[in-house]
């Protein structure tokens, strides 16, 4: 009896678990060596990119311009007493270039296009068109997911740099017009402390981040089972599934990329 | 441990063929596939159980049997996208069971399959549908391959106005048209049909087999087709194969079916038999039929599909 | 007020539907043309035609989803084009749908399908809705598959619960869509078999939309064949399957040849 209890309850979810994980990982590895065999389909290449870039990009502005209002005024009503308002826009701009776009953009993109990509490849394995073109000697992996992975992994970053841009200008607005601080001290404020390395390891972690929207969306739509209420369950695990991984992943890659010691 | 194993073989990718001695068996007879003990079961229910069958080269088989006894499964098999638990399956000198997927790619390129419900990319037009095979084997041109796809398209009864139609505004009817024609565009000499005609009224059936006969006639393709109306399989068929219960219980030409003694397929048949005679008689009294076609155009408008399909 | 009047019970044989000059038009296109028709109570009528002829356009008519452009068309003594909302789902009551597909609720296991119309339409209790399922369940030939989702069912089954479904309000009149439609003709002749056995043994009135021609023989009292919205033949069943019209040849001998179009 109680045997059976932890067998339903913490053996089989743990082995589910790292069941799934494995599929995951092999799904991955398998798109990743038949990347590099021909043919590459650069039309769906294109298509998948304009998409992805076409519907994310307005999500993306929209939660990022708010998110750099936000932080000026919180931070400015902490540094203010203090008298250091010119730190305001450096303490801004490193949260927003290492954290906060790669993170939101990436929520914006599972949210948006990653959910898309589970629910469309999803409908193509329920009404057999997969298995199609498996059928008509063309390999699925090659031809519908290898596409969207390389979209993801160019989109990301390019939507990351955007985000940071546009969140900057939203906390440049609200600082500069609203709050009244001064316009140079804040340009100014922005070279302080920020490096190339920033830039670059928030590229590193759009990159990862876009991938694991793929790996996740991609390998959710695939493997649907179960008709209509399989799609809309891959789609709904695919957003679940990808945002707690990156928002887990997030820590470990900042700690490995700016953890001072 | 299947799904490893897969994935073995994946990176392994030692080509598997047909052993030697059954291959020359095989070319002396004229069998193009063979199959062996085949077994499937999903779950605890066995679909496919021991299953034996020889396919020769340029003929028309006809497998019948009830919904859910294994048909499609079995079509699937032999396609490669279904992955049997035993059993042995050879085409030509393609070892099917035990090939990596790159091989199976390989032997796909000898062969095409029509799927039950259509397997129509939605988000492309009828023509894109058809053309897709050649696009994508890029055998031919581009400007080739739309003119051949056309051309197919036209020769099914697909106006060249509804080309350019996405698949989900055309009938039923249609949509099995353009499905059928996406199999057989490429001239592949191995075709696989899986109920081309089901759910389809009386007339719309006849049409498709015509097509059917035709195919047949000019491809001189093997011709492997699953459906459960028996008048398709007695027009079309060179042989047929009655399967029950995951086995084949019955297989022969049209004729011998027609008068088997074995229960199921006397079943199976008993229906229709009442009735032959009369559409026999029908069917020739029509056939020099000559005169216009009653049609007021309603398979043009698009909205009745909307108002009368189904509920 | 005709509509307050009870539902009178019928005698087998007695008119149930009259149609009467029935036609309808969507945009340009006539779907259905000058329709004429009696159904009698406690047969089995089945309305023949290839696809797209207008027969679910008909069928929607009779339980008034659709309101004809002109005739009159009279259900159980209501004329159905002028009744309003609340007396047409009165009328529906006395009206068993079984839909094409099964048009079951894939979420919901088959004892929660069928027992839908009883809790919703009916102030039974938990105790008499189980035992009502349990009847038509058993009358279906389904007995004991209460707890199963309808999709661990097969085609087949799935028709059959879409029938107790249709069946569960006790109605007067069963209203069954393409039963046969993609199935084998084993199962054809089972499903045949069922609706036999209820108009015999419920006394039921029938009328199923089908365009599957040796289950029609078998089972139909009354056979009306459409062609493009116009009723060619209606009549008795061995009349109609010896009747000399082309149009009927061809679609009882199955033949591309003739003058229906056959895209």
């Amino acid at each position: 009896m109680v045997l059976g209890m932890i067998d339903k309850y913490v053996v089989q979810p743990v082995y589910n678990f790292f069941d799934e994980v494995g599929r995951i990982v092999l799904f991955a590895m398998e798109a990743i060596t038949l990347l590099f065999r021909p043919p590459l389909f650069w039309r769906e290449i294109l298509t998948e990119s304009h998409h992805v870039a076409t519907t994310c990009i307005i999500p993306v502005v929209c939660t990022v311009a708010p998110i750099g209002c936000i932080l000026a005024i919180q931070a400015l009503n902490i540094l203010r007493p203090l008298g250091v308002e010119k730190l305001m826009s450096s303490m801004v701009v490193i949260i927003m270039v290492r954290e906060l776009s790669p993170a939101m953009t990436s929520i914006m993109i599972a949210a948006q296009a990653g959910t898309s990509m589970a629910a469309e490849l999803g409908t193509m394995r329920v009404k057999e068109e997969i298995e199609a073109q498996d059928v008509m000697a063309v390999n699925p992996i090659q031809y519908l997911v290898i596409p969207r992975f390389i979209a993801l992994f160019i989109m990301c970053p390019i939507l990351t740099v955007i985000a940071f841009f546009v969140g900057m200008a939203g906390s440049y607005v609200i600082s500069v017009y609203v709050e009244g601080v001064n316009k140079g001290a804040f340009l100014t404020g922005l070279w302080t402390y920020l490096e190339m390395y920033d830039v670059g390891g928030a590229i590193f972690k759009s990159c990862v981040f876009g991938l694991v929207v793929a790996v996740i969306s991609c390998y959710k739509g695939f493997y649907v089972t179960g008709g209509a209420a399989g799609v809309g369950r891959a789609a709904n695990d695919a957003v679940v599934i990808c945002i707690t991984t990156f928002l887990i992943l997030n820590y470990f890659l900042t700690s490995i990329l700016w953890i001072t010691m | 441990m299947g799904f490893l194993d897969q994935i073995a073989k994946q990176f392994r990718g030692e080509y598997a063929y047909t052993p030697e001695l059954v291959l020359k068996e095989m070319r002396e007879k004229g069998i193009k596939i063979r199959v062996r003990g085949l077994t499937k079961s999903f779950g605890g229910l066995t679909v496919l159980k021991d299953l034996d069958l020889d396919v020769y080269d340029g003929e028309t088989l006809c497998m019948l049997g009830e919904s859910a006894s294994g048909k499609t499964v079995f079509l699937k098999s032999l396609a490669g996208i279904e992955h049997p638990d035993s059993g042995e399956i050879y085409i030509d000198e393609h070892d099917v069971m035990n090939a990596p997927p790159r091989q199976l790619y390989e032997m796909r390129l000898g062969l095409s399959m029509q799927f039950q419900q259509g397997a129509l990319f939605e988000s492309v037009s009828a023509l894109e549908n058809v053309q897709w095979p050649l696009v994508m084997h890029a055998t031919v041109s581009p400007q080739e391959a739309e003119d051949r796809a056309a051309k197919d398209l036209v020769s099914v009864g697909l106006t060249p106005d509804m080309h350019w139609k996405l698949p989900s505004l055309l009938s039923g009817g249609m949509q099995k048209r353009v499905a059928l024609c996406r199999a057989i565009v490429e001239r592949k000499a191995l075709i696989l049909f899986d109920e081309p005609n089901a759910g389809l009224d009386p007339i719309k059936c006849a049409a498709i087999d015509n097509l059917l006969l035709r195919i047949k006639k000019q491809f001189k393709a093997t011709l492997i087709m699953n459906t459960s109306e028996l008048f398709t399989a007695y027009n079309l068929s060179d042989r047929i194969g009655i399967i029950y219960r995951g086995k084949i219980v019955e297989i022969g030409e049209p004729g011998s079916i027609k008068s088997s003694k074995h229960p199921y397929v006397d079943e199976f048949t008993r229906k229709s038999k009442e009735f032959l005679p009369q559409i026999l008689a029908y069917q020739e009294e029509l056939a020099s039929w000559e005169g216009e076609k009653v049609d007021d155009g309603r398979r043009d408008s698009e909205h009745l599909g909307k108002t009368t399909g189904g509920f | 007020m005709a509509s307050k009047e009870e539902f009178r019970k019928y005698e087998t044989g007695e008119p149930i539907v009259t149609v009467r000059n029935l036609s309808k038009s969507f945009g340009s296109l006539r779907v259905l043309k000058d329709l004429n028709c009696d159904i009698k109570a406690g047969e089995t009528t089945v309305f023949l035609g290839p696809s797209g002829t207008g027969k679910s356009v008909f069928i929607k008519h009779i339980v008034g989803l659709l309101k004809p452009d002109e005739g009159e068309l009279e259900v159980m003594g209501r004329n159905v084009p002028t009744l309003g909302e609340r007396e047409l789902y009165e009328l529906r009551k006395h009206l068993g749908l079984a839909f094409q597909l099964g048009a079951l609720f894939d979420s919901l296991n088959v004892y929660d399908n069928v027992s839908f119309p009883l809790s919703h339409h009916t102030r039974m209790r938990q105790k008499e809705i189980k035992s009502r399922v349990a009847e038509v369940l058993e009358l279906v030939g389904l007995p004991g598959t209460e707890n199963k989702l309808t999709t661990e069912l097969s085609t087949g089954q799935q028709k059959r619960v879409g029938l107790a479904r249709a069946l569960a309000l006790n109605p007067t009149i069963v209203l069954f869509d393409e039963p046969t439609t993609g199935l084998d003709p084993i199962l054809c002749t089972t499903i045949d078999e069922l609706i036999l056995k209820l108009k015999t043994e419920l006394g039921k009135t029938f009328i199923v939309i089908s365009h599957d021609i040796e289950g029609t023989w078998n089972m139909a009292d009354q056979v009306g064949v459409l062609y493009q919205g116009t009723l060619l033949r209606y009549g008795r069943n061995a009349d109609v399957r010896r009747d000399d019209n082309i149009f009927l040849k061809q679609f009882f001998g199955r033949t591309e040849d003739g003058p229906m179009i056959g895209v």
